[in-house]
């Protein structure tokens, strides 16, 4: 089967080789500023320094990072307890001919830019907002909505869900009918159905999708600048600040490859379970 | 010659394991060959191999008297009824089984006239706009059947395509598939691992053991002289001994099994004194009625009722000897009783060891 | 029993995804509302109007960026689906030795931040000598989005039975006709997925593309994101709202085909929906100019279409206008070179930055005959001394706006920012020179303070500040105010000028301690190709009418004396565009700081961080 292999690598080598030369060879430049350091008018000068990586160690900088960590974590969580459910109906309860469209609608509203959605969020959770303006209409008291940690949950949510939804959908709709009859067929009850047949069988879904909304959650910055105030720094936040004001390239280079040392080490940590969760 | 398949040397590897080892074989124009063989055999990538889906390590496939081997699978005139069916899940059945002719660039009114004509053979006639996944599991498979013979192969290839459905349905398709065969004459090669099936339907059997074709024959002969272990153990023979060889004439010879039974076996050219020997003795050449050659007394042990038929297991001794009785006689027995069984001399067989490399 | 809990489950399922989609769309029926919206304010509702969408129509940058961002879109999406899935078909096809690395060299991009991504084909593109354009903004796209479209195809391929690739082999068809006629069909749903979020991710990337486009390759987000510094405009509405309805509609027609309608039931919304998406290649033009060309980079909100097409008209040339909203970018993209523009527009301290990196070209004085209007309070300035490399523009300042009706008095100190009676109503800007400078000001030193002590007094106030602070904001501060979120802010003065055309109780103050005064220049970059249009350019808004139309039109304070008299009374008299001459005197300019740049980061990560 030499000829499959020959086959597979021109299938293969395009993309590979797009990436190398997009991804990696930057990375590579990346990797080489982030050992340089800043010269006066915001330039790189090469150096072959750890400076900005024990600068990125600082307990002000670390705490951002674990800040982040939180954030991203909780709204992993969060997506994939709103996102389950949500899937199950759609994969398992909708009627079929409509499935497919309505899993379309979940990803419609991403063909508008996120940044006009944030806006229009904001005019719904404002002081004076419509959320508000409606609470007041039936006579109860404004809440506060905006520019707080509820906020920035709340588009992060926003931002993240399809992401969740989407992979989970997919494995929910590959699901085999007879494993619940089976299951159901052996005495067990909907809540042990679910434990012991639908979630592990959905696990490589759910292992996906809490990469995919993991990941870009680590280095949000909208939503905590429009939604939260600008008031925390996330550390999306601090390496956007490094490249677009302070233009302290090196240290933004550095910051970045902290940050995807975490997402190395965690996805290493949970590396069994994912690995697992392919294998199903 | 249209339709006759040759198989020679043919070696199949996977990395470290052999799948396939120096395999010949050779089936003639519209005959029905079964491979029979336990999952692993390697019966399947035998078939792989004649449909084009995998190339060999050594060897030749030849088809109608033409050298196959380096040709792809689109570019044999060999067709196959997949286990799973592999239904094209976009198409209708009209359209799945249309799929070949449409490839071959067939005129539309003659697609359609063949489909109908495919479909009606299998017993599918009006069916042609369903989807795939609205129909039974024994009309998916006269489906895969209709979008194979459809093509009018030389060769059609069926890779257990019995083994999803259920047992009635699947001995109604065991009686039409081989009525169908016989009607379109189209060679056959069907893989499986019920050695039933095998009996029902084969013209000739190859029995495959890792990697091996063990024995190649008619049903009846396979039936009645397995020669190998493997080959008797699979084709239902359930008693198998180890023996040792006390004493042989040119008509007769004396034979001693390891749990201590002594018996009468009729010399077949093979039992010389003192040689290790294994012996196949079938269930229902054992009566508990007749006397014949050999008889001992012993003690029903167990009983598994098999509806037409019970199948008494009798302790002799240290040894338990599967014994099959009709059940017009069997309803007088019970665990417990004593009882003798006997059985001729030319029931007993004698068979190769088959262990390869042994 | 278990079939009643079912019943219920499902029901419960079903309301929660209702509930769910409700959270989805609701964003969307917001902007869809204020599309329709008289109000420019995006505040209460005032009756009902297709101005927005007229307007949208007849604005050649949001008409030239959508359709850049549908062609960009479409390319992307073909390439990257394209590639994607023949890299997840490899993997299905064959076992690779070395598989899992193979596949963790695919999806690893996911990982990386979008922003290091940007900046890190920036220096690709500076390193290969690459021009910024189209080019590089596709590829750049199809760099970040290949992974995703390769993690959707590849989880759908797993599930995929080779065997049907098998029948079709077996029934005939080569290795194309089966990959055509069977694998595709089967794999569709999966390449249609990672296709609709390909060309999702495209149409919404700002960063990346903020970094790497090139002259004439403005996209839509690009534009959005220029105009939001006036919040986000009903125009942008309008847009996002008539792309949300042809993308639905072709959504739309894919589900009619889907079960089975004919072609004709789906022409209709296929036919609407293509043609919102083709109205703004047809609307926009395009095709390769004849004449001269004036490739021009300036902020956003700077210069009117009419007074660009009375520059085409008069020297017979087309003028490409890109738009940035940050000074960062302006010199991230002529730091990296090649850029391509003949004009751009920095800031007093980013000016100072390029001119000491040799990155403009020196004034030929001698073209400029207009030069003489300008005001000399703006000419010869740290940045540029004796204006060798700029000519100003526009200038401005920051300072305090407030609303009049709702602070307890008017505010004349910076202190009136710190005070803890405006707790949780003020609102500061997210930007570390001016929030540090107001904090240094308010203490009575320079806004470009370097002294250590100075510097950690300011930042105890500002952490103390903190909790008193609804918002930081820099892009729609005045948005803010006018909504009534907060009652006072700090502020650039340009934006509150147009706040104040909007409500009467806006009001901007100069605080007695001093502020910031800031001036945008125009200036050749080294590499400019037409060298003598940019100065033809620059004279052009040098002269008298025109920079009173510039100034007119777009209510910043122009540096040019001449065109004063040309004002209308309200504007020249409206204290926030031309501040009394007193409050100018005590103005300060923000200097580049050089390394302590980074004291002045470190300052505001401090104060975020809490």
């Amino acid at each position: 089967m030499r000829h499959a292999r020959r086959h597979a690598l021109g299938l293969l080598l395009p993309s590979l080789g797009l990436l190398l030369v997009l991804f990696y060879l930057p990375q590579l430049l990346m990797l080489a500023v982030s050992l340089g350091r800043r010269t006066a008018y915001g330039g790189v000068e090469r150096s072959y320094s750890l400076a900005n990586y024990l600068r990125a160690l600082e307990p002000l900088y670390l705490a951002i990072l674990w800040r982040s960590v939180v954030l991203a974590a909780v709204t992993t969580l969060v997506c994939l307890l709103v996102a389950y459910p949500v899937a199950y109906w759609l994969a398992r309860r909708a009627p079929a001919r409509y499935r497919s469209a309505l899993l379309a609608l979940v990803i419609l509203p991403f063909w508008t830019s996120f940044l006009v959605r944030m806006y229009a969020w904001i005019v719904l959770l404002r002081s004076e907002g419509i959320v508000n303006l409606t609470l007041g209409a039936l006579g109860l008291p404004p809440l506060e909505l905006l520019y707080n940690d509820f906020a920035v949950l709340l588009g992060q949510l926003y931002g993240e869900l399809p992401f969740m939804i989407v992979p989970l959908y997919v494995s929910l709709e590959k699901l085999d009918p007879s494993l619940l009859e089976a299951a159901a067929d052996l005495g067990a009850d909907a809540r042990r159905r679910f434990a012991s047949v639908v979630l592990p069988q959905t696990l490589p879904g759910i292992a996906a999708g809490c990469v995919l909304v993991f990941i870009p959650s680590l280095g949000c910055y909208l939503a905590p600048d429009l939604l939260g105030g600008g008031k925390t720094a996330y550390v999306g936040n601090l390496i956007q600040a490094q490249f677009a004001v302070a233009r302290d390239m090196p240290f933004g280079a550095a910051l970045s490859f902290v940050l995807s040392l975490v997402v190395a080490a965690l996805l290493l940590l949970f590396r069994r379970p994912l690995a697992k969760a392919q294998a199903l | 010659m249209k339709g006759a398949l040759g198989i020679r040397g043919v070696t199949k590897r996977y990395g470290d394991t052999v799948a396939v080892r120096d395999v010949s074989l050779d089936v003639e124009p519209g005959q029905f060959l079964t491979l029979l063989g336990p999952s692993g055999c390697g019966k399947t990538t035998l078939l792989r191999l004649v449909a084009g889906f995998e190339a060999p390590d050594a060897g030749q496939v030849s088809l109608s008297g033409r050298d196959v081997t380096a040709l792809p699978a689109h570019k044999r005139p060999v067709n196959t009824v997949f286990q799973q069916y592999a239904l094209f899940p976009h198409r209708t059945v009209f359209g799945n089984v249309a799929f070949g002719l449409e490839v071959r660039g067939t005129p539309r009114p003659e697609i359609a006239r063949r489909v109908e004509a495919t479909l009606e053979l299998v017993r599918l006639a009006g069916l042609g706009a369903r989807r795939v996944d609205e129909i039974s599991g024994g009309q998916k498979q006269r489906v895969a059947l209709a979008r194979a013979l459809v093509l009018e192969p030389e060769l059609l290839l069926l890779d257990e395509p019995m083994a999803a459905l259920d047992p009635k349905l699947r001995q109604g398709m065991q009686v039409e598939l081989k009525n169908l065969q016989e009607r379109v004459g189209i060679t056959f090669v069907f893989v499986t691992h019920d050695q039933d099936e095998a009996l029902v339907m084969a013209d000739r059997i190859a029995v495959m053991n890792q990697g091996r074709i063990e024995q190649i024959g008619g049903p009846e002969e396979l039936y009645e002289r397995p020669r190998t272990r493997f080959a008797a153990d699979f084709l239902g023979v359930a008693n198998l001994f180890e023996a040792r060889v006390e004493s042989a004439t040119d008509a007769v010879a004396r034979v001693r099994t390891e749990s201590g039974l002594a018996f009468d076996a009729q010399q077949d050219g093979g039992y010389r004194k003192g040689a290790r020997v294994w012996l196949g003795l079938r269930s229902e050449r054992i009566s508990l009625v007749e006397r014949s050659g050999n008889a001992f007394e012993g003690t029903i042990d167990d009983e598994i009722f098999l509806g037409d038929w019970t199948d008494w297991r009798v302790r002799v001794g240290a040894a338990v000897l599967s014994v099959g009785e009709g059940n017009v006689l069997a309803r007088a027995r019970r665990r417990g009783d004593r009882v003798t069984l006997s059985f001729p001399p030319d029931a007993v067989l004698r068979l190769e060891d088959g262990e390869p490399g042994a | 029993m278990a079939g009643r809990t079912g019943v219920g489950a499902g029901r419960g399922l079903g309301l929660l995804t209702a509930l769910v989609y409700a959270f989805l769309y609701a964003p969307i029926l917001v902007l869809t509302a204020l599309s329709f919206n008289a109000s420019r304010l995006s505040g209460a509702w005032e009756g009902f109007t297709l101005d927005w969408y007229l307007r949208a129509a007849a604005n050649p940058a949001i008409l030239a960026s959508l359709r850049n961002s549908l062609l960009v879109g479409a390319v992307v999406t073909a390439l990257a689906t394209a590639l994607a899935t023949a890299a997840a078909l490899a993997f299905h096809r064959h076992r690779f030795r070395r598989q899992a690395a193979l596949e963790t060299l695919l999806t690893l991009p996911t990982v990386a931040p979008e922003i290091v991504l940007a900046a890190s084909l920036l220096l690709l593109f500076a390193a290969l000598g690459l021009r910024l354009g189209f080019a590089t903004v596709i590829l750049s796209h199809v760099a970040f989005t290949l992974s995703y479209a390769f993690v959707v195809v590849r989880a759908r391929i797993a599930g995929f039975d080779r065997s049907l690739e098998e029948a079709a082999m077996d029934l005939g068809a080569g290795p194309l006709r089966t990959f055509l006629m069977v694998t595709l069909p089967a794999l569709l749903p999966a390449v249609a997925a990672a296709a609709l979020l390909v060309f999702a991710l495209s149409i919404d990337d700002y960063v990346v593309t903020s970094f790497v486009a090139g002259v004439g390759a403005t996209t839509l987000p690009l534009q959005i994101y220029s105009m939001v510094k006036s919040g986000v405009s009903p125009e942008i509405n309008a847009v996002s709202t008539l792309l949300l309805a042809a993308t639905g509609l072709l959504l739309l027609a894919a589900f009619l085909l889907e079960q089975g309608r004919s072609w004709r039931a789906a022409a209709l919304p296929i036919g609407l929906g293509l043609a919102v998406l083709g109205a703004p290649f047809v609307l926009a033009g395009g095709g390769a100019p004849t004449g001269r060309v004036l490739n021009l980079y300036i902020w956003s909100g700077y210069i009117a279409p009419e007074t660009i097409a009375k520059f085409e008209a008069r020297h017979a040339a087309k003028v490409n206008l890109d738009l940035y909203d940050s000074n960062e970018a302006l010199l991230a993209k002529l730091q990296a070179g090649n850029a391509g523009y003949d004009i751009v527009c920095p800031s007093d301290y980013s000016l100072q930055v390029l001119r000491a990196q040799g990155l403009l070209r020196r004034l030929d004085r001698a073209a400029l005959p207009h030069f003489g209007n300008l005001d000399p309070a703006f000419l010869d300035r740290s940045y540029d001394p004796g204006n060798a490399h700029s000519v100003p523009y526009f200038w401005g300042t920051s300072g305090i706006a407030y609303h009049a009706g709702r602070v307890a008095e008017p505010p004349a100190s910076w202190g009136a920012l710190f005070d803890p009676r405006y707790r949780g109503r003020i609102l500061m800007l997210d930007d570390a020179r001016e929030a540090i400078g107001a904090a240094l000001k308010w203490r009575g030193h320079s806004l470009n303070s370097t002294d250590p002590r100075q510097l950690a007094a300011a930042r105890e106030d500002l952490l103390r500040q903190k909790p008193l602070v609804r918002t930081y904001n820099s892009s729609n501060f005045e948005d803010v105010l006018l909504s009534g979120d907060v009652w006072l802010e700090q502020a650039w003065n340009g934006q509150i000028a147009k706040a104040m055309e909007l409500d009467a109780e806006i009001r901007y103050v100069l605080p007695r301690e001093g502020s910031t005064l800031f001036i945008d220049n125009l200036a050749i970059p080294r590499d400019a190709r037409d060298v003598a249009l940019a100065h033809a350019f620059i004279d052009f808004t040098l002269e008298a009418e025109i920079a009173a139309e510039i100034c007119r039109s777009m209510k910043y304070s122009s540096p040019n004396r001449a065109a004063l008299p040309l004002l209308p009374a309200e504007l020249r008299g409206n204290p926030a565009v031309f501040p009394p001459p007193e409050a100018m005197a005590r103005l300060e300019l923000i200097q580049d700081l050089g390394d302590a740049t980074i004291a002045y980061d470190r300052l505001w990560t401090e104060v975020k961080a809490r």
